[in-house]
């Protein structure tokens, strides 16, 4: 098992609502990883990539998950899947896409710029909890994640 | 009044006469020929004659001769044995004489000298009983009977030697006639023959140079109507050349060009050509073309004094002069043309459907350069020229409509393109933007029940549920929606889906709803293909299943049939339910979006399911109905196209 800090989970959701949402399946769902959370896409790169507020990878480590929204301020969900797919150092980070839409276009879309799985955001809190349970069990206990290189 | 004979007629006529000439030619030589040879014949038959009475005159003398040395050795000797060669003779000389007569009856000189010897042979024959007697009874002869009896018998043969001396005589006077007779039937033969043959050479020379005369004759007359026919064949190929380029010809103004410029060369002598066209509505005259010498440009310029030309009209025929100079009143732009050495003028007018719009001129520097034959040529231009502006006319009105149209349409697709964008904008912002206050509402109300249930009484419980409920509701209204409006714009391609497939796939999806109910389903199979779009055909059904077993009147079982109806062109499926039915009043209405008959505790639902019905039977060139009697059920239909065989 991973120690809780090689663990970290990277929330990119600029809805506050389901920011509390899935926070609070999370907490449900018992899974004791922590969760850093930027709301736009623009951020979303800067942590990943080490800049401006995130330098810092004591407090902001590399995540092994990212679950990304596509649709966000500034720069969209498919801008920072493509951004990253290019970045030599992590481009193999596990990203899941968990969003609203449930148009094939922009499930598509999603997988062409490199999307590990893509979620649609479950409306009832049940539902959102039982996904919550299986994104834990899943990629943070059993996928074995690549290891990115810190330069 | 005589005509003349057909041609066939007169060589028939010619060739029997060199038929029958030469045979009536050749028939009087063989009946000259055949006269001249009987002639002959019968010269040489009255030789053979004379020559059958000579050898009989000899035989007669010998006879004579035995009858008298039997009669003297008999009378020298008594011995009547030698009395024998007489008496044979004797019986002999009677009958031979008697031919010898009969064969000079034709001669009556001959025949008088043979009367003669015959009275001396019976004078002579009459002394001899009594010589014989007297010998028998061996008396002395009387010397002087003797003597008698030998001067007749000299006598006579000195009379046969007369007759046949007479007869020789006759022979040769004869056969002189035959060589000469044959002499002239040669001579007269050859000569004859000669005559003949002139006469018919002279005549097939006739013959020959006649006929050779007629051949030559219609050979001309060949030749000439094949320079003719080139002449026309020539003529349709302008013609064809100009057709071909009024055809590719886009504007008037390159057809009337490419008219003059086909028509140039036609003949060998300086010619110029102008065309006038009558603007539509004002007396304003246009012209359009000007070329076929380009020295003329020049004069062409006065030719814009159109009123000049307008002059000339003739009532709208041709119009042609056969010299300019012999005008007593000329305009300017006809002097115009005089000064440039131009004679003839032809103006041909170009109507359409009786009405003028303009004039062809053709000007040309000899006097009377236009025959009949050419004027003609210009007058089938003219026409196609009038038909090829028209249509040019009409073609750049088409084209101008076409290209209005156009712009019309690229505008209003455009048009709808922004709207289509802006609805897809829409769409995307209800599926997501709107959605997502919905789920935060769900999510604390949800946490408010989760974390503080205990702390609140049942009342503020059960609002809490209603509120979450009513999120529920607006959940399925968004996404019913989005549904609709993706139908509306989704591509759908049109391909053979077997209706029972669908029907199966329909079923399966809405199992659950159709068990809980105790729905009973029958399907007529088999059911036909159509053309249609999988999805969208299996979302219609499910709509209409889930709708029959839904409105169902209370206490009883959904009795659901689905048939199939053929016809030519469409198939029909039909979804018959023994529900609550529809009143005939709200049975289009039914099939608007969000429209619902009912209080939604009755029969829950967002009212979208018909719309979406419709919507998908539309978009795949079909159409929607219901027939229902309230209380007994409802017919529902999604007409078809049928698939082609």
């Amino acid at each position: 098992m991973n120690s809780l800090h090689n663990s970290t989970i990277l929330l990119v959701e600029d809805n506050p609502d389901d920011v509390f949402r899935i926070q609070r399946a999370f907490r449900k769902a018992d899974i004791a990883s922590p969760m850093q959370v930027v709301i736009d896409g623009e951020q979303a790169i800067h942590y990943l990539s080490g800049q401006e507020l995130y330098r810092d990878r004591d407090c902001y480590p590399l995540p092994v998950l990212v679950l990304l929204d596509l649709k966000l301020p500034r720069r969209s969900g498919f801008d920072v899947l493509n951004w990253l797919r290019n970045e030599s150092d992590i481009k193999h980070l596990p990203v899941v896409v968990l969003t609203s839409s449930e148009q094939q276009s922009d499930i598509d879309r999603a997988y062409a710029a490199g999307a590990n799985s893509y979620l649609a955001k479950p409306p009832s809190p049940v539902e959102l909890l039982e996904m919550t349970r299986t994104i834990g069990l899943y990629w943070i206990l059993f996928n074995r994640p690549p290891k990115a290189r810190i330069s | 009044m005589l005509s003349t004979p057909t041609p066939q007629v007169s060589f028939k006529r010619r060739l029997i006469r060199a038929i029958a000439l030469p045979v009536s030619l050749m028939l009087l030589l063989a009946g000259v020929s055949i006269w001249q040879i009987s002639r002959l014949l019968f010269a040489m038959q009255w030789v053979e004659h004379t020559d059958q009475v000579i050898a009989q005159a000899n035989r007669v003398e010998r006879l004579f001769s035995e009858v008298e040395s039997g009669l003297r050795g008999y009378l020298l000797t008594g011995d009547p044995e030698l009395l024998e060669p007489y008496k044979q003779a004797q019986v002999l000389a009677e009958p031979s004489f008697e031919a010898l007569v009969s064969l000079v009856s034709d001669n009556p000189s001959q025949g008088q000298r043979l009367i003669q010897i015959e009275t001396q042979y019976q004078q002579w024959s009459s002394y001899i009983p009594s010589l014989t007697v007297g010998k028998q009874n061996n008396e002395a002869l009387p010397l002087a009977s003797l003597k008698r009896r030998n001067q007749i018998m000299v006598a006579i043969r000195r009379d046969m030697s007369q007759f046949i001396q007479t007869e020789e005589q006759l022979r040769n006077t004869r056969s002189e006639a035959v060589q000469r007779t044959t002499q002239t039937v040669i001579s007269s033969s050859i000569a004859l023959a000669t005559i003949l043959g002139a006469i018919l050479a002279y005549f097939i020379w006739r013959q020959i140079l006649s006929v050779s005369r007629i051949y030559e004759h219609a050979l001309k007359v060949a030749q000439e109507q094949t320079q003719s026919v080139q002449r026309s064949a020539d003529r349709l190929a302008i013609l064809h050349e100009i057709d071909q380029a009024i055809l590719a010809a886009q504007s008037i103004e390159s057809l009337a060009h490419e008219t003059l410029s086909k028509l140039k060369g036609i003949a060998d002598y300086k010619e110029g050509a102008v065309i006038l066209l009558k603007a539509n509505d004002t007396s304003e005259t246009q012209i359009l073309a000007e070329e076929i010498d380009t020295e003329l440009a020049g004069a062409i310029v006065l030719m814009t004094e159109s009123a000049s030309l307008n002059s000339l009209r003739c009532g709208g025929a041709i119009c042609y002069v056969k010299d300019i100079s012999t005008l007593a009143h000329r305009s300017p732009a006809l002097e115009a043309l005089l000064a440039e050495g131009y004679h003839s003028l032809l103006t041909v007018p170009l109507r359409v459907e009786g009405n003028s719009i303009g004039d062809l001129h053709w000007f040309a520097t000899p006097v009377d350069a236009f025959n009949a034959q050419k004027q003609e040529v210009f007058r089938e231009v003219a026409a196609q020229l009038a038909i090829a502006i028209q249509q040019s006319k009409l073609r750049s009105q088409l084209q101008k409509y076409a290209a209005e149209l156009e712009q019309r349409v690229a505008e209003r697709t455009v048009r709808l393109q922004a709207a289509n964008d802006e609805l897809e904008a829409f769409s995307y912002t209800v599926a997501h933007d709107l959605r997502a206050p919905l789920r935060g509402i769900e999510g604390y109300a949800s946490a408010l029940i989760e974390d503080y249930g205990e702390q609140l009484d049942e009342v503020a419980q059960d609002y809490i549920h209603q509120v979450i409920a009513s999120i529920h509701r607006m959940n399925t209204l968004v996404q019913d929606l989005l549904a609709y409006s993706h139908l509306s714009r989704e591509e759908i391609k049109l391909v053979p889906v077997s209706l029972t497939q669908v029907i199966a796939e329909a079923q399966a999806q809405v199992e659950s709803a159709l068990k809980e109910r105790q729905a009973q389903i029958t399907v007529a199979e088999p059911l036909p293909r159509v053309m249609g779009h999988y999805a969208t055909l299996v979302q219609a059904v499910v709509n209409l299943l889930s709708n029959a077993a839904k409105f169902t009147v209370v206490g009883s079982k959904p009795q659901i049939c689905i048939w199939a109806e053929e016809k030519t062109h469409w198939v029909r499926l039909w979804v018959e339910d023994n529900g609550i039915g529809i009143e005939p009043q709200y049975q289009r209405q039914i099939f608007g979006v969000f429209e619902r008959l009912h209080a939604r505790d009755a029969y829950p639902g967002t009212g979208i399911g018909l719309a979406i019905v419709r919507k998908g039977a539309e978009r795949l060139g079909g159409r929607s109905g219901v027939k229902s009697i309230l209380g007994q059920g409802s017919q529902f239909w999604v007409e078809l196209q049928r698939v082609k065989p």
